[in-house]
């Protein structure tokens, strides 16, 4: 639906004025890294616009379909021009800064066909060829101080309420329709308009729509303190109306302002209640009673960082018992390696870990993505004792959070928990963070866990490919989508924590082949038994076994013989056997082991990169 | 499989050991397909997981894509239906799954929703957003569903908890239900206390009631 509208949209514009767009991006791009563009081009650019709005009138063109993409688009337009006619104040930077980071998730929204470029997976904003050679330490970390600082001083403030919309966008602009129709009934009746704002205790106050404004956009004032940014917000509108007539807008979505949100979700949900349950009121009015009263001390300072425990970091290191190189790592050798292939050597822990802090820091408290991800990573890996430690959980918690918040076209998807587990488990938290943006920029991950999960079916059908062409009985007798959990989790549900070092290693050096490997070993593995089985759900259920028991506690060196077993794995076996019987874990080990050796054996399915070539999908993850 | 064709031996849990299918499940044992949805976390799979294996796993790691359970029902005439429940992941992006296709043997199936008998969907009763989202649950049952009359159910789950925790009522949740027609129950996967077993009895008896013998057949 997506793509449709703003195909439409593209296509009504001209071919000429199509680049202008992408230039403005551009200029977009270098404000976010904090640096401001040339006062030139920015007037340069505001006057296309103007002059792209007013050729559109006199072609009596009317875009009338705008769907959220495009309105971001003109958002960002209007920031622009509003930022450099000095009629009014300046937006703050806050909001300005977010609208643009949003416009850089756009353009990479765009250009994610294309192939990755080396410094991909660097840091966003840290663009490092920006920065003279000689000074790149200071630059950088004065750079970054200043970045930081900014980000706390006025992310504390704001919510980044987008990150939702990305999810369910559909169904909230419906709800925002709803509210726009509510305050068009209240425009007309005056005397309901005007809600008194109290200043002993700061209530929702609707302000309608200035004189004027066509659009039907309101803004909500919470407290004084935010009121500059609510009031500043509708100055891209009458910069609108002074190029000439607005272009018709569903809503005004750029409203950071914390409480005013809140707020208007619930003002949300109980309209949808409403109109799902019919004519049901008084539940209604039950419910918001009940939630008034489980409103947490939280709920009624959502300005106020009050739980620091979700905001400090606490970098415990790796939890594995791989070796380490050198003893000032927190991460071990395996990790360091992952993080030398994906950073080149940029890495450097101090700064990451602000860049980090940052991103924690400015993380907006969605209730809602945080229960969410919280009840995934408290069922993830819990066989295993170390993640069932709270203080390792928060970090999981943080850094999906973290992660949601520099990506919000990805947010969180389930699978997540299990890759940042195992990231944890060897690399400690920051690291396993960029780890995270590598594995989803570099590696295309993300393709995987965007909406509608375009990369889910290339990698379906290339396992398919490559099933049919080694296992070709199996797939005669089968085939499907089957492997959704395997590409989803990376395999890291499935694979023991205590092997897949060695799968990651040979992941992040060769990409995806690596994965396709184990697919097609596993599935070699299974092949006799699966041919047993008639239906497809059995065979789904059959090949499931493999991720039981991928996290228990197993000594590494664990010999295969109950004899000889050492007191620690006693232990860990014992309260293993508790949990479940029917998994025989040594076997499951000794599968994996076999499945592992297999699949990273290059002697065995040799040629699958040849394989794979003519499937063109796939040539964009580079194997 | 398995405990679908056996006669005397017990019953083993479910998919751990695959014996051959191929029998005489034409002739005797009648199959249904039953979808477990619902938001994510509400227990479907501690659900599924009750039923079939008669336990409660604290550790359950969260469902990727679907996983599937079957389980053989008796019935008091002699007569017996053999449930194929499909349990799947609730997360929201998951919801792009659904027209995903397999085949085995020339059998194809477009999606999870296909050929299903019945729905069980799941709500939380210490999540009221849980049972909001019911109605999006259901629309999407209608949407990919192909069999008009398949059975729907509507589950509030975790009925165990303190009263503290509980943010629906007993009865907000049945009085939900009847606005839509639909039979309710509230079960507790924590608990050995039966509701999930009546559940799923009551369930196949609709079955066995609604569907002809014809229609109970393997297309799974």
């Amino acid at each position: 639906m997506h793509k449709q509208s703003s195909n439409n949209l593209r296509l009504k514009l001209s071919p000429k004025i199509e680049p202008k767009f992408k230039q403005s991006k551009k200029v977009k791009d270098y404000n976010s890294l904090g640096k401001v563009p040339s006062q030139q081009q920015g007037v340069k650019q505001s006057i296309l616009y103007k002059d792209h709005f007013q050729r559109q009138q006199s072609k009596d063109i009317k875009v009338v379909k705008l769907n959220i993409e495009d309105f971001k688009i003109q958002n960002i337009n209007n920031s622009i021009m509003s930022s450099q006619s000095d009629n009014n104040s300046n937006p703050p930077p806050v909001s300005k800064h977010k609208r643009l980071n949003k416009s850089m998730f756009e353009e990479e929204l765009q250009s994610v066909v294309h192939m990755t470029t080396e410094n991909d997976a660097s840091p966003r904003g840290l663009n490092t060829s920006n920065i003279s050679s000689q000074q790149p330490n200071k630059l950088f970390k004065s750079f970054i101080d200043t970045y930081v600082s900014e980000r706390k001083k006025y992310f504390k403030f704001t919510e980044f309420k987008e990150l939702t919309l990305s999810n369910n966008h559909q169904s909230q602009l419906g709800q925002f329709k709803q509210i726009r129709d509510q305050t068009k009934k209240q425009q007309e009746s005056p005397n309901i308009a005007q809600i008194k704002h109290d200043k002993k205790s700061p209530k929702l106050q609707i302000q309608l729509p200035n004189e004027g404004d066509q659009t039907g956009a309101f803004s909500t004032i919470v407290s004084p303190s935010t009121q500059k940014i609510s009031s500043t917000k509708s100055v891209p509108f009458k910069q609108l109306e002074g190029s000439g007539k607005p272009i018709k807008q569903p809503i005004n979505k750029t409203d950071y302002s914390p409480k005013s949100t809140n707020k208007k979700f619930n003002l949300a949900d109980h309209i949808s209640l409403n109109s799902a349950r019919g004519p049901r009121r008084q539940e209604v009015d039950q419910i918001k009673i009940k939630n008034r009263l489980n409103k947490s001390v939280d709920d009624e300072s959502p300005d106020l960082i009050t739980n620091t425990e979700e905001q400090t970091i606490n970098d415990c290191g790796r939890l594995c018992d791989c070796e380490i190189q050198q003893f000032d790592h927190l991460q071990c050798e395996n990790a360091q390696r992952w993080l030398d292939i994906a950073y080149q050597d940029e890495y450097e822990y101090e700064i990451y870990k602000k860049y980090y802090e940052g991103y924690i820091i400015s993380a907006p408290k969605l209730k809602k993505l945080r229960s969410s991800i919280k009840q995934d990573v408290e069922r993830t890996m819990q066989s295993h004792s170390q993640f069932q430690v709270k203080s390792i959980q928060k970090a999981m918690v943080r850094v999906l959070v973290a992660y949601a918040h520099f990506e919000p076209q990805v947010s969180y998807v389930q699978g997540m928990n299990f890759i940042v587990a195992a990231l944890i488990y060897h690399s400690g938290e920051v690291a396993a963070f960029w780890l995270l943006i590598a594995l989803m920029d570099r590696y295309k991950l993300k393709q995987v866990f965007k909406q509608n999960l375009p990369g889910l079916i290339v990698h379906e059908n290339a396992i398919n490919k490559l099933g049919k062409y080694y296992l070709t009985d199996l797939f005669e007798h089968f085939t499907g989508y089957f492997a959704t959990e395997w590409i989803m989790s990376l395999f890291l549900s499935n694979i023991p924590l205590r092997f897949n070092a060695i799968y990651l290693n040979s992941f992040f050096e060769k990409k995806w082949i690596t994965f396709y490997r184990v697919a097609v070993a596993l599935l070699k593995y299974y092949e006799k038994k699966i041919l047993i089985l008639d239906d497809f759900p059995s065979i789904l259920g059959y090949i499931k076994q493999a991720r039981e028991g991928c996290d228990y506690l197993l000594p590494n060196n664990m010999p295969l013989d109950q004899s000889s077993m050492s007191l620690h794995s006693f232990i860990t076996m014992t309260r293993m056997s508790s949990r479940s019987d029917s998994i025989n874990l040594k076997k499951h080990k000794k599968m994996w082991k076999i499945v592992i050796e297999m699949a990273l054996d290059e002697n065995i399915f040799s040629n699958m990169e040849d394989v794979l070539v003519n499937q063109d999908e796939t040539i964009i993850y580079k194997y | 499989m398995g405990n679908c064709n056996k006669k005397g031996k017990p019953s083993r849990p479910s998919v751990r050991d695959p014996i051959n299918i191929r029998g005489d499940k034409e002739n005797k044992v009648s199959y249904a397909k039953v979808v477990l949805i619902g938001n994510s976390g509400v227990g479907k799979t501690s659900i599924a997981q009750r039923f079939i294996e008669g336990k409660f796993d604290e550790n359950n790691k969260n469902t990727v894509g679907a996983s599937y359970f079957q389980k053989n029902i008796s019935f008091k005439d002699g007569s017996s239906l053999c449930l194929y429940i499909w349990d799947t992941a609730g997360g929201e992006k998951f919801q792009a799954l659904a027209p995903l296709y397999y085949r085995v043997k020339s059998k194809y199936i477009i999606n999870i929703f296909q050929n299903a008998h019945a729905a069980v969907v799941c709500y939380s009763v210490t999540d009221d957003d849980s049972l909001k989202q019911i109605d999006t649950w259901l629309n999407k049952l209608d949407e990919h569903g192909n069999i008009a009359k398949m059975i729907k159910v509507v589950v509030g789950n975790k009925s165990d908890v303190d009263k503290s925790e509980r943010r629906v009522d007993l009865k907000e949740g049945k009085l939900f239900a009847q606005q839509r027609d639909l039979p309710f129950f509230e079960t507790s996967a924590l608990l050995n206390d039966g509701s999930i077993d009546e559940l799923f009895q009551k369930l196949a008896s609709q079955i066995k009631q609604s569907f002809t013998k014809e229609e109970l057949h393997a297309t799974v």
